[in-house]
């Protein structure tokens, strides 16, 4: 099994996470410089190039892999003017220069761009690609990508995963704890807007990441979906690594450092005995809201492997959450939890 | 003025209880503020998930009656009481009990619906 790692950006961070990284821990990847070219989720520090070439070097000291994540999901054609085209190809060659271990991108016309003139440069497609089938994957390796970061929607579709990895030779990697919505009707348009608030140009002065808050309401009145969403349980890497895939790549750069590095321990050690609320990036701001004993989890993934996805006859996620999801509620200065069948009781007022 | 700061997260609890149960249904108080504005109102502001414009057509007389305790028991005395609401969408994110300044008084408290946004629970 090998651990791709978040990384805020800032050197203390890396020093930290280096400090504790387990013997799992391969690659570690932060964004890049937003003056080039932003990225598909929000960036706290975003080293230039002289800070980025320090952390390099530190990490190969440490004999660990730095990467580079430069995935919006537009560009707004950018990438395909002459303009755009120099500065990207400077930038690249920079990286180039200063060794970084590998580049993510989620434009298929940088993956070949990179294929082509950096091959020294591992291209590592992002999770926003969306590869969510042998043939969507083959096309990606066609056009020169190295690895693979699969489409989160189909983690848990065993069949597919087996499928992609019979098709294509390049590493396949899974996120194992973004916890985004199944199939979020907000994800590419949240992509989106996180590609034009961290990249080049007019930012828009939004009055609320409407995606986001919309997101999190939806799995307040909806718990289940916190149970459906996608996310692997550090105990359950073992089956898929039966299917051949031990690349797990982990969430939450815009997290804290211990907050990460607790998450790394987790998923290095195969366990975790608390919360698994604690462990998910997306929703995060729920932890204090639901109690989720990872524990009492141990099985569903049998349920999954086979799981034909049609939730509105199956209702195994529905009635698991039911089972497990315990709500926080603070009553005389003390945190305790209730059953979520407690909470939700027939209206008192109609 | 710790027996004051005290009571902020025991009214969160307090606030997120009463609701989920008069709704039947989880909600989530992400935070209760104790605010004090440049221009010179002060109120108590609830960031919240999980509760759509819907619930407050239903539910009006019970959260003007919770927040109307709670800012008691903040020693507010509110002028006007609302919930905000995401521009274009059924979701609501806040609930705010406020005293009023003079100019607020005149651009907030003067119409039904100030901003589209707000939607007045309650004015005295």
């Amino acid at each position: 099994m090998k651990l791709i790692i978040p990384h805020p950006g800032h050197f203390l961070a890396l020093k930290e996470i280096c400090k504790e990284a387990t013997k799992e821990a391969d690659e570690i990847y932060m964004a890049g410089t937003p003056e080039v070219l932003g990225s598909g989720r929000i960036t706290l520090h975003a080293p230039l190039l002289d800070e980025m070439e320090k952390q390099i070097q530190y990490l190969h000291e440490k004999r660990l892999k730095m990467g580079v994540i430069l995935n919006p999901s537009c560009m707004g054609g950018q990438h395909l003017t002459l303009q755009g085209y120099n500065m990207f190809r400077w930038y690249f060659g920079k990286l180039n220069e200063m060794e970084v271990d590998s580049v993510t991108v989620a434009e298929p016309y940088l993956v070949e761009m990179l294929a082509k003139e950096f091959p020294d440069i591992k291209v590592v497609l992002s999770v926003i690609a969306h590869v969510d089938s042998p043939e969507r994957a083959r096309f990606f390796e066609e056009l020169g990508v190295d690895a693979i970061t699969l489409d989160t929607n189909i983690n848990r579709s065993f069949d597919i995963l087996e499928s992609i990895k019979e098709a294509v030779s390049s590493e396949l990697r899974l996120l194992v704890n973004e916890a985004c919505l199944y199939k979020c009707p907000f994800r590419y348009s949240h992509f989106n807007l996180f590609s034009h608030m961290t990249g080049l140009g007019n930012k828009p002065n939004i009055f609320s990441d409407y995606y986001y808050e919309k997101c999190i309401s939806f799995r307040v009145r909806f718990p289940e979906l916190v149970i459906k969403s996608p996310w692997i349980r550090p105990e359950d890497l073992k089956a898929y690594e039966a299917i051949g895939i031990d690349y797990f790549k982990m969430s939450g750069r815009a997290n804290t450092i211990r907050w990460i590095i607790d998450c790394m321990k987790a998923y290095s050690n195969r366990s975790h005995d608390g919360n698994l609320m604690d462990l998910l990036d997306c929703p995060s701001e729920l932890r204090d809201m639901f109690y989720i004993p990872n524990r009492e989890l141990e099985g569903a993934i049998k349920q999954w492997m086979g799981c034909k996805k049609f939730c509105h006859k199956c209702g195994f996620c529905k009635a698991t959450a039911e089972r497990v999801i315990r709500v926080y509620e603070f009553k005389d200065s003390q945190r305790k939890t209730l059953p979520l069948s407690e909470v939700r009781t027939k209206c008192a007022i109609s | 003025m710790r027996d004051f700061l005290n009571k902020i997260p025991e009214n969160r609890g307090k606030l997120e209880s009463t609701i989920r149960k008069f709704k039947g249904a989880p909600v989530y108080i992400i935070e209760l503020k104790v605010f004090g504005t440049a221009c010179g109102c002060i109120g108590m502001l609830a960031d919240l998930r999980g509760l759509q414009t819907e619930d407050i057509e239903v539910y009006q007389k019970q959260f003007v009656g919770i927040l109307s305790e709670i800012s008691k028991d903040l020693g507010l005395k509110p002028h006007l009481i609302y919930a905000r609401t995401l521009p274009g969408s059924f979701e609501v994110v806040a609930f705010t009990a406020r005293e009023l300044c003079s100019r607020c008084k005149n651009e907030l408290g003067s119409f039904d619906k100030p901003r589209p946004d707000l939607i007045i629970l309650s004015k005295t």
